[in-house]
């Protein structure tokens, strides 16, 4: 399967979805005025990959920030994944965050209550 | 008129106290009126973040400062999009010993000055935990296509900040509306 790699910019994330090396990572920020627009390709990309998913898979979220409209791409981005979990394939999403910053920590937790998908917390 | 303490939730500001509070009394402020886009908005957060650096602020401070900053001004953006024509809004920053202040002002319809009027005196009588629950109920209800959301984005302020939103709508010339929003993070 082809990868998606998009570098950072001041407002979208580095992304790396690179099935083959088995690595999957979101970092840096997100507030793009337009977020369906970015993480389209992204959400696409997911859709074939979890059709035939990796024996395991763990994506890393190494997000300093996100605005409320990209808080909602990645519950999608998240419930996509559930299914890879759903279809009894490993999956793990570590969630990473700066060690004061309870709030992106909070969100993590967040994600968890509403998605069956395994996390683990992991501070800077 | 000192300036508004925060927790304390008012039903409207005095535009010009609320200005001349912000010139007379507050420091490292950032007073701006005109256009505001994408690219202003992230250099005004940026400009924020590093001034707060600077000067030391807590990291978990200047991350909700900096979250505000970029919710209320993209929600302008957003607004002036779907009402179609005039970016123009008015955008505050002041400190004081116990808080920042962000506050911002732009015209709106009547019709969404009722919405906001609801969804903002709607979370204001929330407790910390409604405000939680209700958070995690709307990202769950949330549709993919969903542009709105200007409810999740203010309950997300409400919960990182956890003060009361104040707010003023005045009536503006063409039939619209004046909004001004004002939004405290309390510093550690």
């Amino acid at each position: 399967m082809e990868n998606l790699i998009i570098k950072s910019t001041d407002e979208t994330p580095e992304v790396v979805l690179d099935a083959n090396k088995n690595t999957f990572v979101f970092s840096g920020r997100s507030l793009p005025e337009d977020v369906l627009s970015f993480y389209s390709p992204v959400l696409k990309w997911l859709d074939v990959y979890v059709q035939n998913p990796n024996v395991e898979t763990t994506i890393d979220f190494k997000l300093d920030y996100f605005n409320t409209a990209s808080s909602k791409v990645i519950l999608d981005i998240l419930m996509k994944l559930e299914n890879i979990h759903l279809a009894n394939k490993k999956l793990c999403i570590k969630w990473h965050f700066d060690s004061e910053d309870l709030d992106m920590r909070e969100a993590g937790e967040g994600y968890a209550e509403i998605v069956e998908v395994p996390f683990e917390y992991i501070t800077n | 008129m000192e300036m508004i303490k925060e927790n304390e939730a008012v039903d409207s500001i005095d535009l010009k106290a609320a200005i001349y509070d912000t010139i007379n009394e507050s420091v490292n402020k950032i007073i701006y009126e005109g256009e505001i886009n994408q690219s202003i908005l992230l250099a005004f957060a940026k400009l924020t973040e590093q001034k707060l650096e600077r000067n030391d602020e807590n990291s978990t401070v200047i991350k909700k400062v900096f979250h505000v900053i970029v919710e209320c001004l993209q929600n302008i953006c957003k607004h002036s999009e779907e009402a179609g024509g005039d970016y123009n809004g008015l955008f505050l920053v002041s400190e004081n010993a116990s808080a920042y202040a962000i506050t911002t002002g732009n015209y709106i319809t009547n019709e969404k000055g009722d919405r906001l009027k609801s969804i903002l005196d709607f979370i204001n009588a929330l407790s910390k935990e409604e405000i939680k629950e209700m958070y995690i109920k709307q990202m769950k209800e949330g549709a993919i296509s969903d542009k709105g959301g200007a409810g999740l984005g203010f309950l997300d302020m409400a919960k990182k900040t956890g003060n009361k939103f104040q707010y003023h709508i005045s009536s503006a010339e063409n039939k619209k509306l004046f909004f001004i929003l004002k939004i405290i993070v309390s510093k550690k």
